[in-house]
């Protein structure tokens, strides 16, 4: 922490060698977030990622290390997939209720995949993942990607949105459902 | 089978499956369980939803988006510079 501190301090400095060893300390992880966000759209992950770096290295004097650079740097890339998607005139709906298109009656449900592990030899996971996180809001992207695939907590999930902890947790259990659904699709046998 | 136990169940799955949910709903709903067998496989297939979703993983940055942005930075650092220098 204190040679990320240092860092920080040479980036305020514009010092272009010090940001971008903190470039690689978050690249992937900010990626991630961008690819899943811009599911299915390549090239828009790519923009989000460079914006929020050069964003970052414009803004570094003003961060006052209130949360931790990581947090920081989320919080820009998700205002970021934010402004992009607000731009684009409709979401995908998803209904209000906590139930899936399946209803949970209960009926009966197959047991839709093999185990992750076993499919994630194949190549047509990252695709299904794409097309299923394509189908809903981009709330939920966020909130799925920072929790499920960061595996951030409720509390640091909901400061980077800027969301309560419970609409966090809503946007997480209904987020699961519908993929499960689209799961249950894509990997039936 | 309870349905309205089954629908309250799935209305909070997330924070069972999460370990969020105070004890005594928990022994609730593992008493359920126990009973009901469609429950239990939709647990499991929720389960399945967040180890596929951790199974498509982190991503890499791919090389070229890299190159891209040090150059960037390298001119952002630049015309700070120059901003320094004429002030």
């Amino acid at each position: 922490m204190a040679e990320e501190a240092a860092l920080i301090e040479k980036s305020r400095a514009g010092d272009a060698e010090a940001f971008g060893r903190l470039v690689r300390r978050y690249e992937d992880r900010i990626f991630t977030l961008a690819r899943n966000v811009c599911a299915g759209l390549p090239a828009e992950a790519e923009d989000v990622y460079q914006e929020t770096f050069v964003t970052a290295f414009k803004k570094i004097r003003g961060f006052r290390g209130d949360s931790g650079l990581g947090t920081w740097l989320h919080r820009i890339a998700a205002n970021l997939c934010w402004m992009r998607h607000r731009k684009k005139k409709s979401e995908p709906f998803v209904p209000m209720l906590d139930e899936p298109e399946s209803g949970h009656g209960p009926r009966e449900f197959r047991d839709w995949s093999p185990e992750p592990e076993e499919i994630a030899r194949k190549k047509e996971l990252s695709a299904a993942v794409e097309r299923a996180l394509a189908g809903l809001p981009v709330d939920y992207r966020l909130v799925l990607t920072l929790r499920d695939v960061e595996g951030l907590s409720n509390e640091e999930t909901a400061k980077i949105l800027g969301m309560s902890v419970a609409a966090v947790k809503s946007r997480l259990h209904r987020g699961r459902m519908h993929l499960r659904d689209r799961f249950e699709a894509s990997f039936k046998p | 089978m309870n349905k309205l136990l089954c629908r309250n169940m799935v209305r909070r799955l997330s924070e069972y499956i999460d370990g969020e949910l105070d004890a005594s709903i928990c022994d609730r709903f593992d008493e359920h369980l126990a009973d009901c067998a469609p429950c239990v496989r939709f647990i499991e297939t929720l389960r399945k939803t967040v180890r596929t979703l951790k199974a498509a993983g982190p991503a890499s940055v791919p090389a070229a988006a890299r190159k891209k942005l040090q150059a960037e930075l390298r001119r952002c650092a630049a015309r700070v510079e120059r901003g320094r220098r004429r002030s």
